[in-house]
């Protein structure tokens, strides 16, 4: 052995760890969502308890799947690969352990808030500040050591997998920390420091490239990674997969307006979001293509590995829900699909398909190395490909037929020019079998990972973890520098980390200063609207009732330009209507209608009764029982904080705002008790919660019939 | 000043022709790059996922 070698160990327990942890939460974070797929036909499976109802753990569900199950999978990717491609052990032992427990704790702080209704109510996004501020920390720790593990590399390039690794801590922290700006009012409540239009901007920007950058790159460059190893061939085309990467980093960003096409957002927004969408067809195809194509010549593999059955339906499924994304952006396919379940089925082809299998095929392949023994049965694991690929098909069918008939549904008119169906719930009802079968196809996928549990246990069981695999190489220094004689050429770029990250911070920042930046500083794009005031203290009371239950998860409040929406909902939504709406609440999911008009459209009685029993006034209605907002207090002791932090965000509260506020609530609330009696509620207490939420939902959409419309365009 | 600056300039269809010029510019750039590359570093790197076990059957075949 030459004197310059080295020789050194990799860290297969942290690889492990992550392993374990990915498989636990994932079993858990699809469970959770079984939990909240059968209430959607069987309401009453949230055991009449606030915690478990679908409003709450919709976004444990997706955060769990998100941030748990492929974070947790992600990582241990990065973490295994990382030290093969750089000849080295991780930076920091102790920062590896860091971002494990502190990621898993972080979890835990999710699983435990968000059933409490703690959330922000911004979708990916809603832990709260305090978690929001651990994340920025635990993913910095993840960041120096990723950075630092390339630093001292023994190898001289990087190859393409770390390119897509940086660029993943660079962005997911950037959007974390600008989407998640917020004003707290206590330990577990804030309010963005957006509002409305911006609000939204923002949120999507940030919620289109969490899916981007943290459900893609990551996964991209563990593709480039994994998919040769388990061909053992190169991958197809390596300039392809750096053509694949810039292409893919600088057009993600751009797209995210796309998520709010026909909404109040200006238009020239949604066309830029709508056009970078379909430019991302050709570096995704380009992408998909060169992972299939680095399989030709090795097919025969294919029939009898299952960890290559695996990759071949993830990488496909990449292929397919990113052709989709883009059709989906086109404004008349967006017309009938947003609101409906056909996003549904586009974002679980890309979960369960793109981020699941290519999980399940990692961990077939790690746990026998990791373990230095075989698959214990690749039968079974056979077995789990069929049953899972079932799975998806029954879960995803039905879903495009669910948002299909309903978006039809919508807009259908007679022949006398009505709508044909006016009671939103008709097109709800028709549903139910839909929703039935994606519960089953839910089930036979989770059934699939329970085999997979079994047979990596099992493999565990028949092995002995190898906690450090002792490698050799040469010192960095030690190694040719004749390339260093032309620094302008792709060697000295990607051979220099730092230089590298700086570009690539550019390419992901262009997009979204283009689109952000003149959103807030040219008023034109949010027309003021004279008779729109801030909330009421009983209505923001109720406001915060309202994100609290998850209420956004299945009504949206915007409503967009389409007769059949006005003639469903009243007049369409206004960007102006939303400036003190800190924040957004336009939703992306009607499970139940639109809510933007539905301000003095009901009597309080209506509301007081629908919302304590939805079957008593809508027979056949999925929305839950809401019976512990006639029970708990609304919490008036926080009252003037929360103003406090409102007026600190922007919104013009008068100052003393905060020592009168309670005195015009009581009368506020006194007068709704009025209203509840007229209706022949008997005895309605004016503390309970229910009256906040009668308030809020009656002020909404309402301003702008208060007095005749003014728009100040400056 | 930065606001000012941005107001003055008003109309969206510069921000258009900005972001298309960036975009080509972009694009050409880094079609011409990876064009340039050098074939000995593209087979050098594509091989690098691979190196690890071709390493280790190396040393495993010479402990025999």
């Amino acid at each position: 052995m030459s004197k310059n070698i080295e020789t050194f160990k990799y860290d297969n327990r942290i690889v492990r760890a992550f392993a374990i942890a990915s498989v636990f939460w994932g079993l858990i974070g699809m469970s959770v969502g079984l939990l909240a797929a059968v209430q959607l036909f069987m309401p009453a499976m949230n055991l009449d308890l606030a915690f478990t109802t679908f409003g709450r753990i919709r976004p444990l569900h997706t955060n769990a799947v998100i941030f748990a199950f492929v974070g947790n999978g992600m990582f241990m990717g990065i973490y295994y690969s990382l030290q093969r491609l750089c000849k080295a052990r991780m930076f920091s032992d102790r920062l590896s352990w860091i971002n494990f427990w502190g990621w898993n704790a972080i979890i835990v702080g999710a699983a435990l808030t968000l059933p409490l209704g703690i959330t922000t109510s911004k979708e990916y996004a809603e832990l709260e500040w305090p978690i929001d501020i651990a994340i920025a920390a635990i993913w910095g720790v993840f960041t120096i050591n990723l950075m630092g593990t390339i630093v001292k590399r023994r190898e001289k390039h990087m190859y393409v997998a770390i390119w897509f690794y940086i660029a993943t801590a660079f962005t997911v922290a950037i959007l974390h920390i600008f989407n998640s700006l917020e004003m707290p009012s206590s330990f577990t409540k804030s309010y963005s420091v957006y509002a409305g239009v911006q609000d939204a901007l923002v949120q999507w920007w940030y919620a289109h490239n969490a899916v981007a950058f943290f459900l893609t790159t990551p996964y991209l460059g563990l593709m480039y990674y994994f998919l040769p190893k388990a061909a053992n061939r190169p991958v197809f085309s390596y300039r392809l997969s750096i053509i694949h990467f810039w292409a893919l980093i600088f057009l993600y960003i751009w797209a995210g307006p796309h998520h709010l096409l026909f909404t109040a957002l200006p238009d020239w927004a949604q066309t830029l979001g709508m056009v970078f969408s379909l430019m991302l067809v050709a570096p995704s195809w380009g992408g998909m293509l060169n992972g299939l194509l680095t399989l030709r010549g090795a097919w025969d593999k294919v029939r009898q590995d299952p960890m290559l059955k695996f990759m071949v339906v993830a990488v496909t499924a990449y292929g397919m829900s990113t052709l989709e994304g883009p059709l989906m952006s086109i404004k008349s396919v967006n017309s009938l699909s947003h609101y409906t379940d056909w996003t549904i089925a586009h974002v679980h082809t890309g979960a369960l398909g793109w981020n699941g299998f290519l999980t399940f095929s990692m961990l077939y392949w790690l746990f026998p190395k990791l373990y230095n023994t075989k698959l214990w049965s690749t039968k079974l694991a056979n077995y789990h490909f069929w049953i899972g690929l079932i799975g998806i098909v029954i879960y995803v069918v039905p879903m495009y037929w669910s948002g299909l008939t309903q978006g039809m549904m919508w807009k259908q008119f007679t022949e006398d020019g009505f709508i044909a169906y006016p009671n939103f719930l008709e097109t709800v009802t028709q549903l139910i079998p839909m929703y039935r079968m994606r519960a089953l196809g839910g089930i036979v996928y989770l059934v699939g990972m329970l085999l997979m549990v079994v047979n990596l246990y099992k493999t565990a069981k028949s092995g002995e973890l190898e906690s450090d695999v002792e490698a050799h190489a040469p010192a960095i220094n030690q190694q040719s520098h004749e390339d260093d004689h032309h620094p302008w050429r792709h060697r000295w770029l990607e051979s220099k980390p730092i230089m590298m990250t700086i570009f690539a911070i550019i390419a992901i920042s262009i997009g979204g200063l283009v689109e952000i930046v003149p959103m807030y500083l040219i008023k034109s794009n949010v027309p003021t609207i004279s008779s729109v005031k801030p909330y009421s203290p009983l209505e923001v009371l109720g406001r915060d009732i309202y994100i609290r239950e998850g209420c956004v998860g299945c009504h949206s409040q915007m409503i967009r330009p389409f007769r059949s929406e006005t003639e469903r909902y009243g007049e369409y939504s206004k960007a102006g209507e939303f400036v003190y709406d800190h924040p957004f609440l336009w939703g992306s999911k009607r499970t139940g209608p639109d809510l933007h008009r539905i301000g003095q459209k009901y009597p309080d009685a209506w509301h007081y009764a629908h919302t304590f029993d939805p079957e008593t006034t809508s027979p056949g209605s999925i929305m839950p029982k809401y019976p512990w907002l006639y029970t708990q207090e609304m919490e008036i002791a926080s009252l003037s904080a929360r103003i406090g932090a409102l007026r600190k965000v922007g919104v013009p509260y008068p100052s003393g705002a905060e020592d009168t506020a309670q005195q015009e609530l009581e009368a506020q609330a006194l007068q709704i008790v009025e209203n509840l009696k007229a209706g022949m509620v008997s005895d309605p207490k004016p503390d309970k919660e229910i009256i906040a939420l009668i308030a809020y939902l009656q002020r909404l959409g309402t301003d702008i019939k208060a007095a005749p419309e003014t728009e100040v365009a400056e | 000043m930065i606001k000012n600056v941005l107001l003055e300039i008003g109309g969206v269809g510069l921000y258009g022709i900005i972001a298309l010029s960036i975009f080509f510019l972009f694009f050409t750039g880094m079609l011409l790059w990876v064009m340039r590359l050098n074939k000995s570093y593209l087979v050098e790197a594509e091989r690098m996922p691979l190196e690890f076990d071709l390493n280790r059957k190396n040393q495993e075949n010479n402990h025999e």
